[in-house]
């Protein structure tokens, strides 16, 4: 056999947006991996044969490497699949484009008189909707479907009441090439789009609406909506959808790699954040969560001035969950004592959900979550990067007043601020805790027999050796906040002092049985053993 | 004369599930891990050292009991003999959950979204395991997604030890997880070439079918498949299986406590793979060079084919005359014939 040990470079560089994210993997002729990286491969190898993997946008090229000379190679990424209009993507074509962009200007709710006059075109805020098919030939395919893509769909406020169904009058729709828009003029705040679809087939996204910004959410249909592809983004009322293709592309990368852990952000994004451009402050919220979830320290003091920008310069509304979050992560982050807060609305990001659930648990005495927020968690959907959960019964409207109540929501806006419990008095965070140990009592009942968390804790504490288990180990490991346990053990401790007949039978436990004899003591001592630590107390 | 320490394993496959979608791949999936492990060209384990569990409904099992009571099985015959084991084989196929980066939930049939506990914890069993003292190394394949869903536990295993035996640390452990955490893993129905390693049309996880190719050999160099060389056989070919179903589907590897040389099979003996070129042009000669750019030989396409039998890895073939019109053939190990036109 003849022995080769001939080297040559092997040079492959990748070209065209996106380039940063592109993985490589080289292999070979045996097998062997030989390396992996981003954007560039650049090694002086042995003559022979090498294949290489691309993986771009989550598709995978394959190429063969024939290495006898040098090889300098430039690849083009050819883009991504994605709900936004960018043009040039191979899923997106003209007339959606076109569409999007007129209706994303133009309301399809009719703004009342009343209104129009008080505010500059500038400095209005909105939401916009978009749904299409991914092609139109997909909807072609999909003749039969008569119903309107806003069937079903809803629009609700900080309270949960229906300002809109998104029906005839309040869309514009063309059923033929499959799209549906939906702008309505609305107050800054959080809104709520919640689909009731058939066989329980319901979700619920929050929208923050920032002052004279557009919250635009764009979903993909295929007869019944996709909700894996949506996206939202922040835009400035008649803005041109050419100046935010590259931040949404950006955007759509960085969410998935936080989707996989992965929390890396390419030089020139931090460049971006450095220049103060922004034409979708999304994309900064993003990087933010990107930066601050990750483990760098290099460009702390760039994010410092970011985050401060972002929440007062271009949003102008550091209240927004997102912006809260970010705050507290920004704390965690540099190493500085974390702000008491209390998060009682959703994020838009999960990552956000995320990190207030974590710090909740490694803070359970500054960080609190309530309200709605609180009330979500535990019916979260995790298949994409955007909140989304299971509505709340008392959100699945189907049908209300529409607009008439859009005067009154317009001009007086029902928002609900989000404050530190000091803010809403409460003095030390202890609601979930109960006056046998000195503490506030509870309000909020849980049908436990329905209601998994508590038939977990039930399942875990009938064991005798669980009697050293926190109110923080169960948090931890069902991975939402001390607190939504705390309030569950002590209804449970509750109703097993004062009917423990219909205690054994909702938990379907033996009256006389050893088993719940454990299951009380290790409830009480639970509790007890939370206030002897004084964990939740704020001191 | 030092002791022959024996492999153990428990191999899991969940195919019913109460409430989540019933899987088609995880019973064949399992019996063939078992199989290669009891086999003699495989992990030569002893017959009763392999536990097979698989699921099946009315009523939905197993429950962890079933399994922790397999892992009690060796467990406690090691202790009682007062012995050690070399290895511990864990695999399961079946749905999963992505607990944090380094635990899935293992889902049993019984888990439903009010029943979200009936799942078990890797790294909590992983670690109960090394605890143990009895192994030197253990090895987890897990066939499930590890896509997030909030609130989902994985329990611990029943069995425990009051105190890590004083050599757990010497364990090695090595886990190979069909996905990167937060995604998912396929099966699919595979559709067997003439001379595939699947000689049946059957779903399979696909994360199991690179994993079978490569302990049959597909990952072997020079003889030994070691835990590096078969993680590289996952990373090159998964990939490449999932895109011809039109998925998208990488694996993951976490070793600890011991390096990638840890020899997982050793001594097999090279099977070469059968090629058969066709040709499409006439009157030319075509000349075959290996992965180094070594010649293997010529043939004049007028005689229509050319059988050879060959060592995996890359090939190029191309005309004499001229170096356009060449094309590269990959014998991966995952099929035993290749036919290939040129």
């Amino acid at each position: 056999m003849e022995i080769n040990n001939e080297k040559f470079v092997l040079n492959f560089t990748v070209k065209g947006m996106l380039k940063e994210f592109v993985r490589l993997q080289l292999f070979d002729c045996d097998g062997t991996l030989l390396l992996t990286d981003y954007e560039k491969i650049s090694l002086r190898l042995e003559k022979g044969l090498y294949k290489l993997h691309i993986f771009s946008n989550e598709k995978l090229e394959q190429l063969s490497i024939v290495l006898d000379r040098d090889y300098h190679k430039v690849w083009k990424n050819k883009g991504t699949y994605s709900v936004i209009d960018n043009d040039f993507l191979p899923s997106n074509h003209g007339y959606y484009a076109d569409r999007s962009r007129y209706w994303s200007i133009h309301p399809t709710v009719e703004l009342p008189k009343a209104v129009g006059s008080y505010y500059d075109d500038d400095e209005r805020s909105s939401v916009f909707i978009f749904f299409r098919y991914p092609s139109k030939g997909t909807k072609e395919q999909q003749r039969s479907v008569a119903q309107s893509m806003g069937w079903r769909f809803s629009l609700l406020d900080s309270l949960g009441k229906l300002i809109f169904s998104l029906k005839e009058g309040f869309i514009r729709e063309d059923k033929q090439e499959g799209w549906m828009a939906f702008h309505a003029v609305l107050s800054p705040g959080i809104y709520f789009l919640v689909y009731n679809g058939n066989g329980g087939n319901t979700r619920e996204i929050p929208l923050y609406v920032f002052p004279g910004w557009q919250t635009q959410l764009l979903m993909m249909f295929k007869r019944t909506p996709i909700f894996q592809t949506t996206r939202i983004q922040l835009v400035r009322p008649g803005y041109d959808g050419n100046f935010v293709q590259q931040d949404n592309l950006e955007l759509d990368t960085l969410m998935r790699n936080m989707q996989n852990g992965n929390y890396y952000i390419p030089s020139y994004l931090i460049d971006k954040m450095a220049s103060n451009k922004w034409d979708n402050p999304m994309l900064g919220i993003v990087v933010c969560y990107a930066y601050l979830l990750g483990n760098d320290r290099k460009w702390d003091d760039l994010f410092r001035t970011v985050i401060r920008n972002l929440q007062e310069r271009i949003l102008g509304d550091d209240s927004a969950p997102d912006l809260q979050v970010i705050r507290l992560l920004a704390a965690s982050h540099f190493n500085e004592v974390l702000p008491r807060m209390e998060l009682r609305e959703p994020c838009m990001l999960m990552a956000g959900m995320r990190a207030v659930l974590r710090l909740s648990i490694e803070a359970e005495d500054k960080v609190f979550i309530g309200g709605l927020a609180e009330k979500i968690v535990q019916y979260m959907q995790n298949d994409m990067e955007w909140t989304s959960y299971l509505p709340l019964d008392n959100h699945l409207v189907s049908e209300g007043p529409d607009a008439i109540r859009y005067l009154n929501y317009y001009a007086r806006p029902p928002r609900i601020d989000f404050m530190t419990p000091d803010e809403m008095g409460f003095s030390t965070g202890l609601e979930y805790l109960d006056r046998d140990f000195g503490l506030p009592p509870q309000g909020e009942k849980f049908d436990l027999k329905k209601d998994w968390i508590s038939q977990s804790i039930v399942q875990q504490l009938s064991s005798e050796i669980a009697n050293q288990i926190s109110l923080t180990d169960l948090a931890y490991q069902y991975r939402i906040s001390p607190a939504m346990v705390a309030k569950r053990i002590r209804q449970l401790r509750d109703l097993q002092r004062s009917d423990s007949n219909q205690f054994s039978a909702q938990m379907d436990i033996d009256s006389n049985s050893q088993q719940l004899r454990i299951l009380g003591d290790n409830l009480v001592s639970i509790l007890k053993g939370s206030n002897d630590n004084r964990r939740f107390n704020g001191s | 004369m030092a002791e022959v320490l024996e492999d153990y394993a428990v191999v899991v496959g969940v195919s019913h599930y109460q409430k989540l979608e019933f899987l088609k791949g995880p019973e064949s999936d399992a019996r063939n891990f078992h199989d290669w492990l009891v086999d003699d060209a495989g992990g030569k384990l002893p017959e009763a050292n392999s536990h097979l569990v698989l699921s099946s409904e009315k009523p939905f099992v197993p429950i962890q009991e079933h399994i922790d009571e397999k892992f009690g099985a060796i467990i406690e015959r090691l202790q009682a003999e007062e012995r050690k084991g070399r290895r511990l084989y864990f695999y399961f196929s079946g749905h999963g959950f992505g607990l944090t980066w380094d635990d899935t939930a293992l889902a049993l049939p019984k888990w439903t979204e009010f029943w979200r506990n009936f799942a078990l914890s890797t790294s909590t069993y992983l670690k109960e395991i090394i605890h143990s003292g009895l192994f030197q190394e253990v090895f987890f394949f897990l066939d499930c997604c590890r896509n997030r869903k909030v609130g989902v536990n994985g329990a611990g295993p029943s069995f425990g030890f009051a105190a890590a035996a004083d050599d757990a640390g010497s364990c090695a452990a090595y886990c190979f997880s069909a996905s990167e955490f937060h995604n998912k893993a396929f099966e699919a129905v595979m559709q067997p070439a003439s001379g595939s390693l699947s000689d049946d049309k059957q779903t399979r996880g696909l994360f199991s079918e690179t994993l079978m190719a490569g302990l049959k050999g597909a990952a072997a160099v020079g003889g030994k498949i070691t835990a590096d060389t078969l993680k590289d056989h996952i990373e090159r070919t998964l990939p490449e299986l999932a895109q011809k179903h039109n998925k998208m589907q990488n694996g993951s590897f976490a070793f600890h406590g011991g390096g990638g040389e840890c020899v997982i099979v050793d001594g097999l003996p090279q099977t070469d793979i059968g090629l058969v070129i066709t040709f499409s042009q006439t009157n030319r000669t075509v000349v075959l060079k290996d992965g180094k750019l070594n010649p293997i030989g010529e043939k004049e396409t007028s005689e229509g084919k050319w059988s050879l039998k060959l060592p995996k890895g890359l090939y190029i073939i191309s005309y004499k005359e001229g170096s356009v019109g060449s094309a590269m053939i990959e014998l991966d190990g995952m099929e035993n014939l290749l036919s290939f036109n040129f």
